[in-house]
């Protein structure tokens, strides 16, 4: 439960190593970068005219772009983690495998190019099928001129047109229409009228809204066209039919694909890291931090090369990076921390303490046995044999002990699956109202709580989690006037907090005794109204202060209150089990209502499993972030992001001979 | 009975002070976190990794319907709907009635107006990803006086002697 040091670490190394120092580096996931100074005089910036960056970036966006494309054809099993190869990099560039692999990568490029191209011829040819469907009654050929003295016109006017309007505009002029075909689209004529009156017909059937249709690269006859057209799309398909099942071949190539997406992704990073180093005339130097566990790591990394390295205490007003360390339990919480802020560097990680609250609090809003089981079952099966990554292997064991929690309230509380065994006695084996058990110690109607029932004694279940709520406020205090002595001002820590908690105290001593209660609350608030101004200047400013101290205990009162949402989420995922319970046991054990119990206890469960799990994370989380952390916590610490190699699709296995592996220079294609 | 009688009998006043609790803080916690969702993704598309901080504040505003929730639900258990059942008159089904109207309009006018305070949090942190603890308090002042009906609403309904 604490920030772990970090160290500045300085490393100076030949040019011409910065390569292979780098990628090390990167491989022991244990240093961040930082930008190292340049001075203009014996340190400038490092050289990027070779343009290798860009080059990186770009090789790293042509795997990208192909992956999708390999990914949808693939015929891998498809798994619920992506699947993380191991993968032993000298192998895979010496046995050709890197080759192999962007050989494919080439090649689907070109295919998807070729593909997007054909596609769009075909899209010409269909539509230009379309447009001659009207026409292919027409018995001439589309482009013919006409006769010595005739011309042929063929257009088409839109859908309202009607055979009367179009003899009315025609009146006068010797044109013959003849119409083609006629649907909601449009009317498609053909005319026949005099060369010298073709513009005037134009003119004429213009207002109508008449377009006149062109078919430039048209072979005879509308049918003749069409045909030919037909030909030359089924051509087009058969040719995407085979560059699909070229795709589809090389869809099997697509783990080591991924590998190399990894492989060139690590490269174009390492090229980015490089930007951050200064240079020398001959050597490169790197600035950054390492947590103080891992000098030895780094120390090991470095020794064969020639490079000079120093670890360096941090200055005080750093902006330190920080990375928390917890036992193996609080560790899979630091998330939900980090989820709304960092502490700053050397400050109080709140993460153990934050952990056990949160534990207490979700199980208290979800207390089932039921679904704390499935819970816990699901996240921490899922771990063993899914083998998932670091941080979803966190995520899960979190909820895996929450889930462990749900089954210790479940079984204070009474609910399993609900009140599935009352609703059964009651229900399917018809006993009676008063034969129920009534177990709990604060008895309310029938249950088989230990503790108490929340639906039958909503009030007590009120003032617990009020209590929890009390609790969890005045340890955030406590660790308020902790930090307060830490640093040296013990005095504030006994104004700030002990005159609250003297306050606090008569309240509660005044439930039972009153005299001695109204004495310690009336010192209480004295002792707020005395020091709580005391950084103002004079006595009307102390008062006012004082006052204003007064005044914060409607935040602690309101701070207090928000903890019966516990009550809220507790009652409603209860009650939702209550309908769900009833209705299922409504038809009692005939065949049918069997199948009704089964039905509806499956998907109703699940949906209020579901339901509930989110809003009891999320209402969890924020009585930690504003009621607790809001009474000591010191955020604003940015999060320790070492330079790692990519990770996405594979995992490195060490090699002995790993000077070689880490010259992973690019070969050119 | 006649029909006044029938449909405001004592237990359906009661239960109408039910549901105006649970309905009007849910309308008004619904709206507010809506509200803060709509600013909040229009946030992330910019930067999804806040997607932390912003959650914390379109939580904020959904407490009135929480308070709501559990106005009604002991509304529901003292007038016999949940456990064992009781015999209200009109005059003491009205004071249910009555006694739920503090959270219920508190609680939507607040939650409404907490949200648009969330809101104006999401767009500072947009600039400032760092102050988000101010957001949330400046958001956190205006649930103080949702948190007084609800005091008010639950005495009422606790300290009630049949």
């Amino acid at each position: 439960m604490s920030v772990t040091k970090m160290q500045k670490l300085t490393v100076i190394a030949p040019l011409a190593d910065a390569d292979a120092i780098m990628r090390r580096l990167m491989k022991l996931r244990a240093v961040s970068l930082t930008r190292t100074e340049t001075d203009g005089q014996t340190l400038s910036a490092f050289p990027t005219e070779d343009g290798a960056a860009t080059e990186a970036a770009a090789r790293a966006a042509r795997v990208d772009a192909v992956l999708p494309v390999l990914t949808k054809r693939s015929t891998r099993k498809k798994q619920l983690f992506r699947p993380v190869t191991p993968v032993a990099m000298t192998e895979f560039r010496q046995s050709g495998r890197y080759d192999k692999a962007w050989k494919t990568v080439a090649e689907a490029e070109k295919i998807v190019k070729t593909v997007a191209d054909r596609k769009a011829d075909l899209l010409a040819e269909e539509e230009l099928m379309t447009s001659l469907l009207p026409y292919l009654t027409y018995p001439y050929a589309l482009n013919d001129p006409g006769t010595q003295y005739t011309a042929f016109v063929l257009g088409a006017f839109p859908a309202s047109v009607t055979d009367e309007k179009i003899g009315a505009a025609l009146e006068g002029l010797g044109a013959v229409p003849d119409v083609l075909n006629r649907d909601k689209r449009g009317v498609t004529v053909s005319l026949v009228c005099h060369k010298k009156e073709r513009d005037d017909v134009l003119r004429a059937l213009a207002p109508l809204g008449f377009a006149v249709a062109s078919f430039k690269n048209a072979e005879g006859t509308a049918n003749e066209t069409y045909d030919a057209a037909d030909r030359r799309a089924d051509k087009i398909r058969d040719h995407l039919d085979r560059l699909e099942s070229r795709l589809q071949i090389l869809a099997d190539n697509l783990t080591d694909v991924e590998i190399l997406s990894d492989i060139e992704h690590t490269t174009k990073m390492t090229e980015e890291n490089k930007r951050q180093l200064a240079v020398t005339g001959q050597c490169a130097v790197l600035s950054g931090w390492c947590p103080v566990p891992a000098e030895n790591k780094i120390a090991a990394t470095l020794a064969p090369y020639a490079a000079a390295y120093e670890f360096e205490d941090p200055a005080e007003d750093e902006d330190v990076p920080v990375l928390l360390s917890n036992n193996g339990f609080a560790r899979n919480f630091e998330w939900v921390v980090g989820m709304y802020a960092y502490p700053k560097y050397g400050r109080y990680d709140p993460t153990f303490v934050m952990s056990i609250f949160y534990f207490l609090i979700f199980g208290l809003m979800f207390a089932d046995v039921g679904y704390g089981l499935i819970l816990s079952a699901v996240c921490f099966g899922a771990v063993h044999w899914l083998k998932p990554r670091e941080s979803m292997k966190r995520f899960l064991l979190m909820f895996g002990f929450c889930g462990v929690s749900c089954v210790i309230c479940g079984v204070l509380f009474g609910s399993y699956f609900g009140d599935f065994p009352l609703a059964f006695m009651r229900n399917i084996l018809h006993m009676s109202e008063d034969r129920l058990p009534n177990l709990a110690l604060i008895k309310g109607g029938p249950n088989i709580a230990v503790l108490l029932d929340p639906l039958q004694s909503p009030v007590a279940f009120l003032v617990l989690s009020l209590g929890v709520g009390a609790v969890h406020l005045l340890t955030g205090m406590a660790i308020k006037a902790v930090i307060l002595c830490r640093d040296g001002h013990p005095l504030d820590a006994l104004f700030d907090i002990g005159s609250y908690w003297l306050l606090f105290g008569g309240i509660a001593v005044l439930v039972f005794y009153r005299v001695p209660g109204i004495i310690l609350t009336v010192a209480g608030a004295l002792a707020i109204l005395a020091t709580q101004g005391r950084a103002k200047k004079g006595v009307v400013g102390k008062l006012l202060g004082g006052f204003g101290g007064l005044y914060g205990l409607i935040g602690y009162a309101s701070d207090l209150l928000s903890y019966s949402r516990i009550l809220a989420l507790g009652l409603a995922s209860a009650v939702l089990g209550q309908v769900i319970n009833m209705m299922a046991t409504m038809k009692g054990l005939s065949f049918g209502g069997f199948i009704l119990l089964i039905l509806v206890f499956t998907l109703g469960h699940v949906l209020n499993l579901a339901i509930n799990v989110l809003g009891t994370f999320v209402h969890t989380a924020r009585l930690q972030y504003i009621e607790f952390f809001g009474k000591f916590y010191e955020d604003g610490g940015t999060p320790f992001r070492p330079i790692a190699p990519a990770d996405k699709y594979s995992e490195e296995v060490p090699e002995e001979t790993d000077e070689t592996a880490a010259a992973g220079a690019p070969q050119t294609l | 009975m006649d029909f006044f009688s029938l449909i405001f009998s004592g237990q359906n006043l009661a239960l109408l002070g039910a549901a105006l609790a649970a309905g009007l803080a849910g309308l008004g916690s619904a709206r507010g976190v809506g509200l803060v969702g709509q600013a909040a993704s229009g946030l992330l598309t910019e930067d999804p990794s806040k997607f932390g901080k912003v959650l914390i504040l379109q939580a904020l505003p959904g407490t009135q319907g929480i308070y709501g929730l559990i106005t009604a639900f002991i509304i529901l258990i003292r007038t016999g709907v949940l456990g064992k059942a009781v015999e209200l008159s009109q005059a003491q089904g009205a004071y249910f009635l009555v006694a739920a109207l503090p959270i219920a309009l508190v609680g939507y006018g607040s939650a409404i107006h907490q949200g648009k305070v969330a809101v104006a949090g999401v767009n500072l942190i947009a600039k400032r990803p760092d102050e988000v603890g101010k957001a949330i308090t400046s958001a956190s002042l205006v649930e103080i006086y949702a948190v007084f009906a609800l005091l008010v609403s639950l005495l009422l309904i606790i300290l009630f002697k049949f």
